[in-house]
């Protein structure tokens, strides 16, 4: 057997589709080989994955055009389920996937299903609950989880099938920082030791990119690149599809040679050209801007969910008006919980929430929602209409507007996401990022002064991600106040001036980003890491290089700054 | 207070969940075979005090209480409906018209027929209320290849008793239909065997794994639509619905409002869960599927299974006597009717 994978001249035709979802697609993977597959969000990597199991063409149907073999299968001539007992698949939604009623019988289900010995399911499902770090987990509900509970107990559940090609869509999108390191090191590694073929599919190009050996970048159901890691780098951006992580961005604009991935690699290249300064460093300069009365007021909040430990131990928060600040913190640690508050889905149970003068306790929900848009974390949770123009109208005729102006309410908001054209059409017809949006437009239809959007960038490309921040942002500068719960510590620090960092239900932090971005030590302790240009920052701090620099603008003006300096 | 699953560990939580699902049904057979007021009422009571120790009163009694009303009634048609000929009449339920005569027979038999209904709905609830779902379907489904278990052993020996209880306690009708009686033992052997084997598929060999595999999806689903139900709600109230209106026809609108999010929201985990199964090699080879989890029964299991064959047993032997209206006797005997 020469290859794992082998796509020869495939297409393939959705039912109903106009066009095709994979064209001309040529893909020879060896065993052992970790490769990762990337592109834009609707580019065909997740139908590419589903050929591997045979859910294309056998559960979708469509016209496959061209030979697909795996594992020198012919995946027309097999059922799923043989495929399935080789290759291991894990679906970009971890909710969606888990079907038992106990994260032990979920991790048992494949191996029950190979018909292997009780004993040795015993021990397979023992060893990937410990790999997957969900030990005392194993009782519980899969649906009583939190995102990255989730996403750890589906990765379990296919470990403990121990497969040959472990192919995962988006294997990280709910988890935080941390524990998307750990999680893609673990696949990588775990992969690496049984010698095993890897795909993955992910848009963290800076956390995959030093675990794998090959990149595949796709667009519209085509394959534009396909290489070793180092040449696909080399050629450069493709504007939409493709951006390479800062550190190869910056390496590029300074000129040094080679293709370096982490802070590491770039260290000793950038080095060379700088000089020891001694001296204070540059401090961050802050905004100094002055905010307006405080709106939120959140004082010794505790809350727990049933019989469960507390979710909010003693929270306190100020928010001022016009502020933006982001929430951060590990899966669990009570962000949402937080949030849910604000706008009275959750009751305090001690202490005491109060919202634009309003204690939250005694004011009806639907009352809040006039001053507080919420954008739920799975924009689908969200929906409560068959047609964009009913979702936008919905607020609205809850309390009772005029037609005419929920009609031009509901345009204006859709123009600002940048969806005019999209008035029509069917939410479900929506892809992910168009309904992250529409999410965003219709909770701006009542004009809230106080905006909460709970992790916007899940399952989204970095374009995608990008572009909802900015609106964001649009959304600050017109004095909206924001809170913004997210993962993506690095953009997070770009975008919002202050930071609340939560761990075990409390506020380990509240302040401006550039004090924490520097120290590893307490990030590491909340699970969350800094972006590489950061850290790489922190190794040049003896060239005069500011510990707080996040972007790759910061850095260069830093450099130039140093060598100006030198020269 | 929806009837689900009660975290605990008394002796009715520790039993294996096929002794559990057969308690079920041979109360049902129990309750057909013990007529007497009393001795139901006895059954019923009894029952009702393991179920308290099990998971305490409040949630035994706060499901029972629902179903009181209806057996009550079926309790009462009896009376009215099916009043004894041969009975001693007691008075009339409309005085001045002398209509709706109440016999002491219909009664008693009324009484007992509340308890008989009340004791197989407890025993369902019980079943419910001490076994998580997932166990329940591993104990109804069919698992490899086994020798000759105590099931088996079980549900024979209950065939056994049906084909004597058949024949015992036949209605009157039937009994004396002009069949010659080879051709009644036929007919009432096939309807026992009919009933031993539905039993003993249940019981020992179970359905199919593809079924099991659907109850136990259905079983995990239902949490995950409560989910849903709430996160719609919660949706609609963060974009200032009012999910809780005084009005009701505002309310019939929260309803409408909520149907049809929580269909599609069913139809696409419908989906999903057949992708996810098929994606874990669930059809690789079902027939070949090992369960990680092997039920072995232990001595309880065994005294409890004695218990109900016990009872059943009881049952049929008074009949057989005749002293199934034991109750009914001693009334009769006191008053000297």
């Amino acid at each position: 057997m020469e290859y794992d994978i082998d796509f020869s001249n495939v297409t393939f035709t959705y039912e109903d589709a106009p066009i095709p979802a994979l064209a001309d697609i040529n893909l020879k993977i060896k065993p052992g080989e970790s490769v990762l597959i990337t592109g834009p969000s609707g580019s065909g990597k997740t139908t590419l994955i589903s050929c591997l199991i045979g859910l294309v063409p056998h559960f979708h149907d469509g016209r496959l055009e061209g030979k697909v073999r795996i594992l020198d299968r012919d995946i027309r001539r097999m059922r799923i389920g043989v495929m399935a007992s080789a290759v291991g698949l894990v679906f970009q939604d971890p909710e969606s996937q888990l079907v038992t009623a106990s994260v032990i019988d979920e991790v048992s289900f494949g191996p029950e299903n190979l018909g292997i010995s009780r004993q040795e399911i015993e021990q397979r499902a023992a060893e990937a609950i410990s790999v997957a770090r969900l030990d005392g987990y194993e009782n519980r509900e899969p649906i009583n989880l939190s995102g990255g509970e989730q996403q750890a107990t589906a990765i379990a559940a296919i470990f403990s099938m121990q497969p040959e090609i472990y192919a995962l869509d988006e294997p990280t999108s709910n988890l935080d920082p941390m524990g998307t390191k750990q999680v893609l090191s673990l696949i990588v590694e775990v992969a690496k030791k049984r010698g095993k073929t890897l795909v993955v599919v992910e848009h963290k190009l800076e956390e995959v990119l030093p675990l794998v050996e090959r990149v595949v970048v796709m667009n519209e159901g085509r394959i534009l690149r396909d290489g070793p890691v180092h040449d696909v780098l080399a050629q450069g951006d493709i504007p939409g599809v493709f951006t390479r992580p800062p550190i190869v961005q910056m390496a590029e604009q300074l000129g040094v040679g080679g293709t370096p991935l982490t802070a590491d690699d770039i260290q000793p290249l950038v080095e060379t050209n700088l000089q020891p300064i001694s001296g204070p460093l540059p401090p961050l300069s802050h905004s100094g801007k002055d905010y307006g009365e405080p709106v939120i007021e959140v004082s010794d909040l505790w809350f727990a969910y049933g019989e469960d430990a507390p979710a909010l131990r003693g929270v306190d928060l100020t928010v001022r008006r016009g502020e933006f600040l982001a929430i951060l913190g590990r899966n669990g640690s009570g962000k949402t919980t937080l949030v849910r508050h604000l706008i009275g889905l959750a009751q305090p149970q001690r202490g005491s929430v109060t919202v634009m003068d309003k204690p939250v306790s005694e004011t009806p929900v639907m009352e809040l929602a006039q001053q507080v848009g919420f954008c739920f974390q799975n924009p689908n949770h969200q929906m409560v209409s068959f047609y964009v123009k009913e979702e936008l109208a919905f607020g609205m005729r809850a309390r009772n507007y005029p037609d005419e102006q929920i009609a031009k309410a509901a345009q204006e908001a859709l123009d600002f996401v940048g969806m005019g054209d999209y008035m029509d059409a069917e939410v479900l017809s929506l892809g992910k990022g168009l309904t992250q949006r529409l999410a965003l437009a219709s909770v701006l239809t009542l004009q809230p002064e106080i905006l909460i959007v709970d992790e916007p960038a899940t399952g989204q490309d970095p374009r995608m991600t990008v572009e909802i921040f900015e609106l964001i942002k649009q959304l600050n500068e017109q004095g909206k106040t924001v809170l913004l719960i997210t993962h993506k510590f690095g953009v997070a620090a770009e975008y919002a001036p202050r930071a609340v960092v939560m761990n075990n239900g409390k506020v380990t932090y509240d302040g401006p980003f550039g004090n924490i971005v520097s120290d590893t030590k307490f990030l590491h302790g909340n699970s969350l890491d800094q972006p590489e240009v950061t850290r790489l920052a922190g190794k040049l701090a003896p060239y005069g290089i500011p510990p707080w620099v996040v972007t790759v603008d910061q850095m260069m003006d830093a450099i130039n700054g140093s060598l100006r300096a030198r020269s | 207070m929806t009837i689900e699953y009660q975290k605990g560990d008394s002796t009715l939580h520790k039993l294996d969940p096929r002794t559990k699902l057969l308690m079920a049904f041979s109360f049902t057979f129990i309750a057909l075979a013990i007529q007497d007021p009393i001795l139901a009422g006895i059954v019923f009571f009894a029952l009702r005090g393991i179920g308290i120790s099990a998971v305490g009163g409040e949630v035994v009694n706060k499901n029972l209480r629902q179903v009181v009303p209806v057996f009550l009634m079926f309790g009462l048609f009896n009376v009215i409906f099916r009043p004894d000929p041969d009975g001693h009449f007691l008075f009339y339920l409309i005085p001045f018209f002398d209509f709706g005569p109440v016999m002491m027979e219909s009664v008693l038999g009324g009484i007992g027929l509340f308890f008989r209904f009340i004791t197989i709905v407890l025993a369902v609830h019980l079943l419910l209320y001490t076994t998580p779902s997932a166990d329940m379907v591993l104990g109804m489904t069919k698992q490899g290849k086994r020798s000759v278990s105590i099931t088996t052993g079980v549900t024979l020996l209950l065939g056994i008793l049906l084909f004597v209880g058949f024949n015992l306690t036949l209605p009157t009708p039937i009994a004396n239909l002009p069949f010659i009686i080879p051709v009644r033992q036929a007919v009432v052997a096939l309807v026992a065997l009919v009933v031993g084997a539905a039993l003993y598929h249940l019981g020992s060999r179970g359905v199919p794994p593809e079924i099991a595999m659907g109850l136990s999806i259905g079983f995990a689903t239902l949490g995950l639509l409560t989910q849903q139900t709430q996160q719609i709600t919660d949706a609609q109230q963060a974009r200032g619905y009012d999910t809780r209106p005084k009005n009701i026809v505002a309310r019939l609108k929260v309803i409408v409002a909520l149907v049809l999010p929580i269909f599609f929201a069913t139809i696409q985990r419908a989906q999903d869960v057949a992708v996810a199964i098929q994606a874990r090699a669930f059809d690789y080879n079902i027939k070949a599927r090992t369960y990680r989890r092997a039920l072995i029964f232990q001595r309880p299991d065994y005294v409890f299974m004695a218990i109900m064959v016990g009872l059943l047993l009881g049952g049929l032997i008074l009949n057989f006597y005749q002293l199934n209206n034991a109750t009914e006797r001693v009334i009769k005997s006191i008053f000297g009717l």
